[in-house]
């Protein structure tokens, strides 16, 4: 492993600070992706920035409006959480099939977002609850939907001076219901071959007044299926409807992988995967549940 | 380069020292406190072979850097137990046949008391969730699992006598 100078920063402002002067620095986190690939030299950062000692990153706050979940809270934390089980159970199920129980304790939400994994376990949840990120540096706060910093295998679009503080979800007054689905080649310790979570919320007649679904391990980062979404718009949740969600699912999917090797077999897996989302969503409907 | 100054608590005992920022905590552990039980396997958290109580939870010592670990309480399986007495889980574990080779014994050890210490009771499922970060490639987990499931029910006997 290269030499490189460690930092441990006390409070969010030393760490901004440091982040702004030090150059070819690397922050780290929960170490679940990082501690590799320092190992491996992957990695070789002058300078690192270990954010773990920062103990305002690892708080789960429940406002009125919202959910905001610190960028160093673990996925131990937020699947355990009753709140999120609760009103979001597409992120807390999410969570839930990461790694092992090592690494849900170690891994951090803000690290599985930046990181930018196809495969991020979390993401895909995030990304259909409309979830925002609160970013930090020097020159202020700004905000971002977690799919616009995103960029690519492995890449994303914040600055090294700047921080990711918070996850922000929404809550919703009226009914919401999620769920997720993970295809992977065993239970722990796997990386999702696809995954899906579907947010749907319901107006007082059932009919779909807003609809988040987004897919992990398909394209380069997990994203929202806009067309989809629009679809159910002002639809009920009916086996028709369900129906024509999984074929323009299944469509996406075959126009994001193309000729790619995986592509035969993930564009049949796809039907299934999404027809047990939208079946867990109905069980939820039928039974009158919220989360 | 500079080591930088490191205190813990490692098996109850405070610890200083001076470490390299590029030691992980199972390097520290192995090769400056001598706490040999603690396995490193595959070295990216896959294997659970290094699996150590960390303030509680079940952590890989692969995967986090010793200076991480100010202030930190850690549990190695030196920790558990002595040889005149053996923890209940040690016990069972060799009732069961439940170690071969043994170098996942240590880190399914503490698999299993991370479990226990907040889930006294817990299910055969919830055992199985418990270790599902822990490779055994000899025993098949089926002794495991009945190790720590008879830990369990000594468990309900104590609390029925």
């Amino acid at each position: 492993m290269k030499q490189f100078n460690y930092f441990r920063p006390q409070h969010i402002g030393e760490a901004i600070n440091l982040l702004e002067q030090l150059p070819e620095v690397r922050i780290l986190a929960g170490g679940t992706d990082i501690v590799i690939h320092l190992r491996e030299g992957k990695a070789t950062p002058q300078n690192v920035v270990d954010i773990s000692g920062l103990a305002e990153l690892t708080e789960i706050d429940i406002c009125e409006n919202e959910v905001s979940l610190g960028s160093m809270v673990t996925f131990t934390q937020v699947m355990e959480h009753p709140l999120i089980k609760e009103e979001f159970a597409c992120l807390s199920d999410a969570c839930a099939a990461a790694g092992s129980p090592q690494i849900r304790n170690q891994g951090t939400i803000g690290g599985n977002i930046v990181n930018a994994s196809p495969a991020a376990d979390s993401v895909p949840a995030l990304v259909a609850l409309g979830a925002r990120i609160v970013i930090k540096s020097a020159r202020g706060t700004e905000e971002a939907k977690v799919e616009d910093i995103l960029t690519g295998v492995g890449r994303h679009s914040l600055a090294k001076n700047q921080l990711l503080i918070s996850i922000k979800i929404p809550r919703v007054v009226d009914r919401q219901i999620s769920s997720f689905t993970k295809l992977a080649r065993r239970n722990a310790l796997t990386i999702a071959r696809m995954s899906m979570a579907a947010v749907l919320r319901l107006g007082e007649t059932g009919i779909i007044t807003r609809a988040g679904i987004s897919l992990g391990a398909v394209a380069p980062n997990p994203f929202p299926l806009t067309g989809v979404e629009e679809y159910l718009m002002g639809k009920g949740l009916t086996p028709e409807v369900i129906g024509t969600s999984v074929e323009k699912i299944a469509q996406v999917v075959q126009q994001k992988l193309g000729e790619r090797a995986s592509a035969v077999y993930k564009n049949e897996a796809i039907r299934g995967i999404a027809n047990q989302t939208f079946a867990k969503l109905q069980v939820k409907l039928e039974g009158g549940r919220i989360g | 380069m500079k080591k930088q100054s490191l205190t813990m608590t490692v098996n109850g005992e405070p610890v200083s020292l001076l470490v390299d920022s590029r030691h992980r905590l199972i390097d520290i552990l192995r090769d400056e406190l001598g706490l040999i039980g603690t396995k490193e396997g595959c070295g990216e958290g896959e294997c659970g072979a290094c699996s150590v109580i960390m303030d509680g939870k079940l952590i890989n010592a692969c995967l986090v850097m010793a200076l991480q670990c100010a202030q930190k309480n850690i549990l190695t399986i030196e920790g558990v137990g002595s040889v005149a007495k053996l923890h209940p889980l040690q016990d069972s574990f060799m009732k069961n046949g439940a170690v071969q080779c043994g170098y996942c014994t240590p880190g399914m050890i503490l698999a299993a008391k991370a479990l226990l210490d907040v889930n006294p009771k817990p299910t055969k499922e919830e055992i199985k969730v418990a270790i599902s970060g822990n490779l055994c490639r000899c025993t098949g987990y089926t002794n495991i699992v009945k190790a720590i499931e008879d830990v369990v029910k000594a468990g309900d006997q104590d609390d029925e006598q």
